[in-house]
């Protein structure tokens, strides 16, 4: 598989403000790669690099092998699906369809049957001689996807085209997206800020904040793996102790969880894997995702010496969302499916016991 | 029922609240029309005003002309120029008005909101001074020895004034000047209600900047552009200060002709039958324009 698109110490400076710092990463061909962040991260910014709608301060962008970073956008093999659609008002659905075939110059008969091949690929093709207002925002949404992918780019970018949605449709378009990316085998950059968008869709993520690169991999390995506190909190719900680590030996360390406040106490030393250089003493924090931990009855002999008192238990259909209160002091966040509905429930106030897979754990370094 | 009375209980209401535009219209343009229309039946006074006697004298003398000796009706194209000359010079002027507008209502349209209405402001700051200054202060412009002569003539591009003021194209240049802005303010409205990042899209679907104004740009405000063109078309046909005082009298536009039967000839009758025929010709030319526009 070939380099689709090579970002090299891209950089970008508004001002004074710096929006993206050195920014340096491959996307393959017909890969579905997502740009995620917090709004202000400048996932939007490298978008729109990528499409040529604003130059890059410094840093080197290949399209296959070929330099662009200094092309306009109507030289650039890359089309894009605007978050607010952007349709033309004044033409119908196949006239915007057409559109940037037209510009390219693309023949008459040529031009409307490609249009009719793409209305067909999002199903729209009663709708072709509506003008954009006569439709609804998932349609539009849908003419915005064969507009641009009509002239065949070489990249498609969609800059949050899903967030105009409701809830129902948004969850459809996304299965009905990523279809439509392995039908035309077009490799697409999407951008989101919902991260439950990113790990359906997604063969690879890049998680960005404040113009840096935080982590890049498979939506199983940024939520399995996260690199850091920023992805491991921003990549679905955890819970991050401060740790204190005793020793270590070649691949895992024996830490204790640090009592929070002055009537806490420390859990008992555990052994956890780590992947990363890690230094002695309170130098790091574990990650624990809320259905990981595990609560169950108190009982003296306690493996870690973790236990706690339910402050709120939240029924929620699949599962049950407790908040403890850890005898460290901390709150936590646990998560536990209700497998049948007969299964015994905490109640507020009860003692538990609190344990965890010590695999599922991720040191991170603070 | 409830509904039905509320019906019956606003129309006298709307009525009474739409009566003054509708008193305005009626008093101040139906009445003056009808009374132009009847006077162009009618015959000239000795010393202008009208006779009471039917007569279609008026429209005549505007195709023909009464030989002395025979009395024969002979025909004659001076009146027909006049009125092709306004034609054009209107067209030009509206032309030269879009060219100059257009971009000037995207600028405007395009600069951060809180300072749009200062360049609205200064786009109608000449309009403050009167139509005649202003149309007196261009031909000293463009004169022989005026200020634009001398200029070019220092910088060596010419050895010789050109002749600009008293030619045809003095007159389009004072049309022009009379009505840009009646270009420029529906544009702009048009343009500031236009989503820029269609632009954007345009340019991301391969077009040119060129190509982005002509099919995504220029298409999305023909109301804009319409309204603008017949607002400068429309009173360019019946300037009368700019040919007068730019075109030196020998550029005769209809407003020139109807203006001097109100008052050198005292040929009301005619005067009148020179405005009906105006009025027709605008009115079916509009007519032939938007029943265009519905067909497509």
């Amino acid at each position: 598989m070939a380099t689709a698109i090579s970002l090299k110490s891209v950089t970008k400076k508004f001002k004074d403000f710096q929006a993206l710092n050195e920014i340096s990463f491959d996307i393959q061909e017909g890969e579905f790669f997502t740009l995620l962040g917090p709004s202000g991260c400048g996932k939007t910014t490298l978008l729109r690099l990528l499409g040529g709608f604003e130059q890059t301060s410094t840093g080197v962008i290949e399209l296959f092998d070929e330099k662009i970073e200094n092309l306009p956008a109507n030289k650039r093999p890359i089309n894009t699906v605007f978050q607010h659609y952007s349709l033309f008002p004044h033409l119908t659905v196949h006239e915007n369809v057409q559109f940037g075939l037209k510009m390219q110059g693309v023949g008459k008969a040529e031009r409307i049957e490609r249009a009719d091949e793409m209305l067909a690929l999002v199903q729209l093709e009663l709708f072709a001689d509506r003008k954009p207002n006569q439709l609804s925002g998932g349609q539009q949404q849908r003419v915005a996807l064969a507009r641009a992918l009509a002239p065949r780019p070489k990249l498609l970018l969609l800059d949050e085209p899903l967030s105009a949605l409701d809830l129902k449709l948004r969850q459809s378009m996304r299965l009905e997206l990523k279809k439509i990316q392995q039908k035309t085998g077009i490799t697409f950059v999407f951008v989101t800020h919902d991260q439950e968008e990113a790990l359906t869709m997604s063969d690879r993520i890049a998680v960005m904040s404040a113009g840096n690169l935080q982590q890049l991999g498979t939506p199983s390995e940024i939520y399995e793996e996260p690199l850091n506190e920023f992805v491991a909190n921003f990549i679905g719900e955890t819970n991050l102790f401060n740790i204190n680590v005793l020793d270590k030996d070649e691949n895992s360390a024996r830490v204790t969880i640090q009592a929070s406040n002055e009537g806490g106490a420390n859990s008992a030393p555990f052994k956890v894997p780590y992947f990363k250089r890690l230094l002695i003493g309170p130098t790091a924090k574990l990650s624990i995702r809320p259905e990981r931990v595990l609560l169950t009855h108190f009982t003296e002999d306690n493996e870690y010496n973790l236990h706690a008192i339910v402050e709120e238990n939240i029924y929620m259909g699949t599962d049950t969302q407790y908040i403890v209160r850890l005898n460290t002091g901390k709150q936590v966040l646990v998560r536990s499916q209700n497998m049948t509905s007969s299964q015994n429930k905490f109640q507020k106030g009860d003692k538990v016991n609190v344990a965890f897979d010590v695999s599922t754990a991720r040191l991170l370094r603070v | 029922m409830l509904n039905k009375l509320k019906q019956i209980k606003e129309a006298p209401i709307r009525y009474g609240l739409v009566s003054p535009s509708l008193l305005m219209i009626g008093v101040f343009l139906l009445i003056p029309i009808s009374i132009v229309f009847v006077y162009s039946f009618l015959q000239p006074g000795t010393y202008g005003g009208v006779e009471w006697t039917f007569s279609l004298d008026a429209y005549k003398q505007f195709l023909f002309e009464e030989d002395f000796i025979t009395e024969e009706l002979q025909f004659t194209s001076a009146y027909l120029e006049i009125f092709v000359r306004s034609f054009s010079q209107a067209a030009i002027a509206t032309f030269f008005c879009f060219i100059i507008g257009f971009p000037t209502a995207y600028f405007i349209a395009t600069r951060p909101i809180h300072t749009q209405s200062l360049w609205l402001f200064a786009i109608t700051i000449p309009y403050w001074v009167n139509l005649l200054v202003r149309t007196i202060a261009m031909l000293f412009i463009i004169r022989d020895q005026g200020p634009l002569n001398e200029f070019l003539m220092y910088l060596n591009f010419i050895d010789t004034p050109i002749k600009l003021a008293y030619t045809p194209f003095a007159v389009s240049l004072g049309l022009f000047y009379s009505f840009l802005p009646f270009m420029v303010l529906p544009i702009y409205t048009a343009l500031s209600r236009f989503d820029m990042s269609l632009l954007t899209a345009a340019h991301d679907l391969y077009a040119s900047r060129w190509a982005a104004l002509r099919h995504v740009l220029i298409p999305s405000v023909p109301h804009g552009i319409y309204a603008g063109c017949l607002l400068v078309f429309i009173p360019s046909i019946g300037a009368f200060i700019a040919p007068d005082l730019l075109g030196g009298g020998k550029q005769l536009m209809i407003g020139n002709l109807i203006a001097l039967q109100f008052q050198g000839s005292r040929n009301w009758p005619f005067g009148a039958a020179a405005a009906i025929i105006l009025l027709s010709f605008i009115l079916i030319t509009l007519l032939v324009f938007s029943l265009r526009k519905k067909g497509e």
